[in-house]
């Protein structure tokens, strides 16, 4: 019986003591210990001049699998990838190389996106599957001619600070800034041009008692010599046996200069009342052809003796003047932008067919013509707002291929000489923006003292 | 004694005022004459053994025992002179009379002082008048079974709730995915139906209905008894069906003992679902004082079930992409309860008893989303705890009369979710593909409190032998708590708390014409329900936070029942039984959408709950009725095999349905109302031998049809004016068992089941007009008996499933298979959703211990 009572109350003790239920609590929710990114490398992160060759480099906070990163990075311009290989940082177990294969176009913008999707050594990606995956993304601009044998000088004229005229070194920084020696008192500049050879700068200088043309040595700046040409010059151009036709607005004439000589041949002057506000040179048909500040016509003009040929008369048909005229290199086509409009008449200086083209913006500021586009600025003041721009119209399509839109007026631009990248300035924030000519993207921005209108980028390359 | 009855009868004016409850007990009559002679023999002492309670046999030797808790008793006849006789095995039903004469010899033989006697259960019970399967605690022990449900859905007309489509997240519909609900259909009723009284107090959920019957152990059943069908009017508030579970009431100087365990952890996976259950009964007398009984229980029971989710390394990283790697296994359809019981009985006179008692229970489980496969902590887990504290005190006033007093408190919490903590909601948001989820939790968030505080009164005379009146009232007073949110910012969608009142009473005569052998059973019950809550005065003005209420009018309601029983020979009886039976709805669907009003301060339906899925409670609901109509026939084949057949037709209305409601600017909302109703027809038939030549064996078959005008509460009735299949129909269903046990202890028990498929719809034209496969089940029980220390012990072999069938419990209603759908867009992966499937084989081991 003793037995059986100790049995049962050992039963009973087991059962008390062993008999409890499972715990089926979950863990706590936490999310993943995700790889961060921290930076990339000071090369590939808004970086200018890049070498064809280089490396990327990304920093995480922590040793990545560089298995996932063919799937989930990518350097990429205009023109297409570029392939690569991924290699750890010797010493930094945290950082990872990108390493092309292939060398980067020149002077393109090339973007790097690196997905979320890449892994740390332990399988973690970067970013949680439920969140949207925004790549991490930055851009570097390669090398290029605006960098052979060191970089150009950009010159900007300052409006109102008659005698200052600055300098932005290294393309991207503000150099300098310079005092012109200046004869009159009312001196005022309305056109900065380099020659086509680049030796020299020329300067149109609008005096009240007379016009002159400042040559300038753009490596030492200093004035080579003061030509005078007729009152209140506005535009300059050039033609293919080293001459330079300066257009002279208040004086209703035109200048021919020797540029070998440094000398002015001679000025004509319109008979009728005609004042010229710009001019171009076509090489193909041996003309120079002008418009007016105070007439609807293009004047078209003999370049073998300057004599005026023919009015075009179905050119500006809108009422609307001209803001800008620039010329295709090969001279077969001159681009008008309308003042106070968003149009761009095109002239085939052959046929003397005549394109229009609307834009959708205005009003047309300035304009840059390189080989194969033609660069047109425009601002327009809505509400109290400016909604400015860059347009980019393709010359074998005669059509807007890429834009750039901001709330900036805009003064004068101005391209490199491998017309790489495109200078512009916004008076109103002091500034000089380049850009990338095959995109429109806005790679530097440089703050110069003063009130901005007039640049001018050398031809040469003078800085190391 | 003069003093004890004024007592009484107060007791008895306070409980006509206030409330009472079901008897729930036997009697056992019977005559003791002499062996020799035939003459009634007056003045004979009968007694039950264990229990203190006992009789004398009158003039013409008659005696009458009431009050005889159900069970197995063996019970004596004394009397100077003569020998006394035990007869051992006497079973006493609920509500039924047992039959026990004795026939004493005089004592001749100096020492020859008793005589063992083996009772015999008559095949044919006369007096039943509606079909009662009750299963004595020595059956149970015979059986292959899990848990108590298994037990439950052995019996005739009663069939599982099998889950015949996939738990969805959406965000209204499937938050009640996880609701509790007994999970069982009695006769074609729907879930919850059913009344479930343990020791004869009211144990089910008034919130959400049913009881969680897995709880149970079986070592603390004494005995376990189903009513379907035209059960007597002592039971309200249930149109299917009465679970009865009554609990040792022994007052014994002999300690009874017994302890089971098992296990499935054998280490064959495939055949393992890391089940384990121990349980442990110790009922006895107290020493040092005198006619205390005590009677323990516990039992532990945990298992991962068949269903498992896997958390793959990689699936969140990959955006559920990457399913590589070795995954971590977790159970999803798991189950963990613990049941501990107590009571204390004290007989301090013959005439009194009293007894406390109770228990505590908790349980917690998952419920599988197949959405939730590959994040199975995302999908939420429930916890549902119930405990009960009763007193009783029956006092027999005379030898023809006794009065039973009662009350209890029950409390049930119901708690799902995935976190109690709204800031863990914050860390990880629902992601998924179309197909499963990747990272968060599912929309379910349910903290539901149900509390009932009964008083109650029986009380019964047999004023003669053919006559015998029962009366009672009960009071229960309740508190309902539900607080739902959504997750997704934690905010309270559903939140209330209402105090309603049910008074519930009932009066019964038993007429048992034993010259006629005809038994009638003619009853009234009425029911007074209040639910305390308020209603718009105009429903129109729902989407008015300041919209007047106003008090919901009581319910009250009267049903007769009336049960007759002829025998038509010696073997045979019929009967024929007719009742209406009502049940108030359950009171989530009466309070379902309502909220606190930020404005009035006031209780009313949440209009932003109004156009989702789940709507809003209407008004003025009424209770939902069911009249059942039973025809049956016992016949005896031999002194151990008996045949019962019974036919039966129930007709239900009022059914809690949602329909849509718009008001005059024709603004659409959704709304519970009695509106659904449903017929059931079919036939059961039933056979039993009893153990006799080492075996013992029970064929059930049940063919029955159950249409409905919609299976699912929250589902709007295509077309209001016509019924089809519901959902759980199932035309045929066979079971049998079958015990064996040899001389030297080996023996088995095997259990096989074949039921029709479950219907599904393959044509909106044609609701549930198609038929999954059948469902077969057959487990088997092997054992071996022996002695050791003075105790019984017992070691057993238990399969479940035995041939590894792969049961189908639904399909696909596009391709009428499981596995996969019509659609080829959709990978196998997602179609292939286990829960379409029954579980596999299960071995399990164990062993017991009694005495």
């Amino acid at each position: 019986m003793a037995g059986k009572n100790f049995l049962i109350v050992t039963i009973l003790l087991f059962v008390g003591l062993t008999g409890c239920l499972p715990d089926r609590m979950p863990p706590d929710p936490v999310e993943n210990q995700r790889p961060e990114f921290r930076y990339f490398g000071q090369n590939d992160s808004a970086a200018l001049n890049i070498p064809l060759n280089d490396p990327i480099l990304m920093v995480f906070s922590e040793k990545m699998d560089l298995s996932t990163f063919p799937d989930n990075f990518k350097v990429q311009s205009i023109s297409g990838a570029i392939t690569g290989t991924f290699e750890y940082v010797s010493g930094i177990d945290s950082a990872v190389h990108f390493v092309p294969t292939q060398n980067y176009n020149p002077a393109e913008v090339y973007t790097i996106s690196i997905s979320g999707g890449v892994r740390d050594v332990h399988g973690n990606s970067m970013i949680a599957p439920y969140k949207e995956d925004q790549p991490i993304t930055t851009w570097f601009f390669t090398t290029g001619q605006y960098a052979t044998n060191g970089f150009p000088y950009i010159f900007i004229r300052d409006k109102s600070q008659k005698q200052i005229i600055h300098r932005v070194g290294k393309i991207n920084q503000y150099l300098d800034s310079l005092y012109m020696q200046a004869d009159e008192e009312d001196y005022q500049t309305s056109n900065l041009k380099f020659t086509p050879d680049g030796q020299y700068l020329l300067v149109l200088n609008i005096k009240i008692s007379k016009g002159t043309v400042t040559v300038i040595d753009p490596q030492t700046l200093s004035t080579v010599k003061v030509l005078e040409v007729g009152l209140g010059p506005k535009a300059i151009t050039f033609m293919d046996n080293n001459m330079a036709i300066v257009a002279n607005n208040s004086a209703k004439s035109f200048s021919v200069i020797d540029l070998s000589s440094l000398t002015v041949l001679q000025t004509i002057a319109f008979s009728d009342n005609y004042k010229p506000k710009g001019v171009v040179y076509s090489s193909l048909t041996k003309r120079l052809y002008f418009f007016s500040s105070n007439n609807y016509k293009i004047r078209v003009v003999n370049a073998s003796d300057f004599s005026v040929e023919k009015d075009l008369e179905n050119i500006l048909v809108n009422k609307k003047k001209a803001a800008d005229m620039e010329i295709t290199p090969d001279g077969a086509f001159v681009y008008i932008a309308e003042d106070r409009s968003d149009k761009v008449i095109v002239l085939n200086t052959k046929t003397e067919d005549v394109k229009t083209i609307e834009t959708g913006y205005g009003y047309n500021i300035d304009g840059a013509m390189s080989q194969d586009a033609y660069f047109l600025n425009f601002f327009r003041k809505v509400d109290k707002e400016f909604v400015g721009g860059i347009l980019k119209i393709d010359l074998a399509s005669q059509s807007v291929v890429d834009q750039m839109i901001w709330e900036k007026d805009m003064e004068e631009m101005d391209l490199t000489n491998g017309d790489e990248l495109l200078y512009t300035i916004t008076p109103q924030d002091s500034t000089v923006h380049i850009l990338e000519t095959r995109t429109l993207k806005v790679l530097s921005r440089v703050k110069v003292p003063g009130s901005l209108k007039y640049i001018a980028i050398s031809k040469n390359n003078y800085q190391n | 004694m003069k003093t004890l009855n004024i007592i009484v009868m107060v007791l008895i004016l306070v409980g006509l005022i206030s409330s009472a409850l079901a008897q729930n007990t036997g009697k056992i009559v019977g005559q003791v004459t002499d062996a020799k002679t035939g003459e009634a023999l007056p003045g004979c002492n009968i007694f039950i053994e264990g229990l203190s309670l006992g009789a004398s046999s009158d003039q013409d030797g008659y005696y009458v025992i009431l009050n005889v808790p159900p069970g197995v008793y063996d019970v004596h006849a004394t009397m100077i002179g003569y020998t006394e006789q035990v007869q051992q095995g006497v079973r006493v039903v609920s509500n039924l009379t047992t039959q026990l004469s004795f026939k004493l010899k005089q004592q001749i033989l100096q020492g020859e002082k008793i005589t063992v006697v083996a009772y015999k259960t008559p095949p044919v019970q006369k007096d039943l008048t509606y079909k009662i399967q009750a299963v004595s605690a020595e059956e149970i022990s015979q059986i292959p079974l899990s848990t108590m449900k298994d037990l439950l859905v052995q019996q005739a007309g009663v069939v599982p709730q099998l889950r015949t489509m996939p738990v969805s997240s959406m965000p209204m519909f499937g938050q009640f995915a996880t609701v509790p609900s007994d999970g069982l259909h009695f006769r074609g009723g729907r879930e919850n139906e059913t009344l479930y009284l343990l020791d004869g107090i009211n144990v089910t959920d008034g919130l959400w209905g049913g009881f969680s019957i897995d709880q149970l152990g079986e070592l603390m059943i004494s005995s376990l008894e189903t009513y379907s069908g035209t059960f007597d009017p002592r039971y309200g508030e249930a149109m299917s069906g009465v679970v009865n579970i009554t609990s040792y009431d022994r007052i014994d100087p002999h300690p009874k003992v017994a302890f089971k365990a098992f296990s499935d952890k054998h280490g064959i996976e495939s055949q393992s679902h890391n089940t384990y259950s121990w349980e442990v009964m110790f009922n006895s007398a107290l020493p040092f004082l005198k006619n205390v009984g005590v009677t323990f229980a516990n039992r532990i029971y945990s298992t991962d079930g068949y269903i498992y989710g896997y958390i793959y390394p990689e699936y969140v990283n990959s955006e559920g992409r990457d399913k590589s790697g070795t995954p971590k296994k977790v159970p999803m359809q798991y189950l963990d309860t613990q049941f501990s019981f107590g009571k204390l009985v004290w007989k301090p006179v013959a005439s009194v008893k009293f007894s406390i008692g109770g228990y505590y229970a908790k349980n917690q489980k998952g419920v599988y989303n197949h959405y939730f496969k590959y994040n199975p902590y995302g999908t939420p887990r429930v916890w549902l705890d119930d405990d009960l504290l009763y007193t009783k005190l029956d006092y027999t006033i005379n030898p023809k009369s006794f009065v039973k007093l009662y009350a209890a408190h029950y409390e049930r919490t119901f708690k799902s979710y995935v976190w109690d903590d709204p800031a863990k909601y914050e860390v990880l948001p629902q992601t998924g593909t179309a197909e499963f989820s990747i990272t968060g939790e599912d929309w379910v968030y349910f903290n539901t409190y149900f509390k009932r505080q009964q008083l109650g009164i029986d009380y019964v005379n047999q004023l003669t032998r053919i006559h015998n009146i029962a009366l009672g009232f009960n009071a229960e007073k309740m508190e309902t708590q539900l607080t739902r949110r959504n997750p997704d910012g934690f905010a309270i969608l559903e939140g209330y708390k209402y105090r309603p009142l049910h008074i519930g009473g009932y009066l019964n005569e038993k007429m048992e014409f034993t010259d006629m052998g005809l038994i009638v059973n003619l009853g009234l019950r009425f029911d007074y329900h209040k639910t305390t809550r308020k209603i718009l005065e105009d429903l129109a003005k729902l989407w008015d936070l300041e919209a007047p209420v106003k008090e919901e009018k009581p319910v009250f309601y009267v049903t007769p029942r009336l049960g007759i029983s002829f025998p038509i020979a010696e073997k045979a009886a019929v009967r024929f039984g007719y009742g209406h039976y009502y049940q108030f709805p359950t009171y989530f669907k009466i309070f379902e959408g309502n909220f606190l009003d930020p404005i009035t301060g006031e209780y009313r339906p949440n209009p932003e709950l109004a156009e989702q899925q789940t709507g809003i409670a209407g008004m003025d609901i009424k209770p939902e009725k069911t009249v059942n109509y039973e025809v049956g026939i016992q016949n005896k084949i031999s002194d151990v095999m008996a045949l019962d057949i019974t036919g039966f037709y129930r007709k239900t209305s009022n059914l809690i349905g949602t329909m849509i409601s718009q008001t005059p600017e024709g603004k659409r909302f959704q709304l519970l109302q009695n509106m659904d109703y449903a017929t059931v027809k079919g036939i059961e038939v039933s056979f039993k031998k009893y153990f006799s030549d080492h075996f013992s064996t029970t064929i059930n078959y049940t063919y029955s049809r159950t249409f409905v005008s919609t299976s699912v509460l929250f589902t709007v009735p295509i077309d209001e004016a016509r019924t089809f299949p519901a959902n759980w129909d199932q035309p045929h269903v066979l079971s049998g068992n079958i015990y064996f046990e040899a001389d030297n202890g080996f023996g088995f028990s095997l259990y096989g089941s074949a039921s029709s498929g479950l219907p599904y719809t393959r044509s909106q034209f044609d609701p549930n007009g198609e038929r999954a496969p059948w469902i077969h089940a057959l487990d088997l029980n092997i054992f071996k008996n022996f002695k050791f220390m003075g105790m019984k012990e017992q070691f057993f072999i238990q399969i479940l499933n035995v041939p590894n069938r792969k049961n189908v419990w639904w399909v696909y209603p596009d391709s009428g298979i499981p596995g996969d759908d019509a659609n080829p867009a959709t990978s196998h992966d997602y179609t292939n959703n286990p829960s379409m499937y029954g579980p596999g084989r299960v071995i399990q081991f164990g062993f017991k211990i009694w005495n």
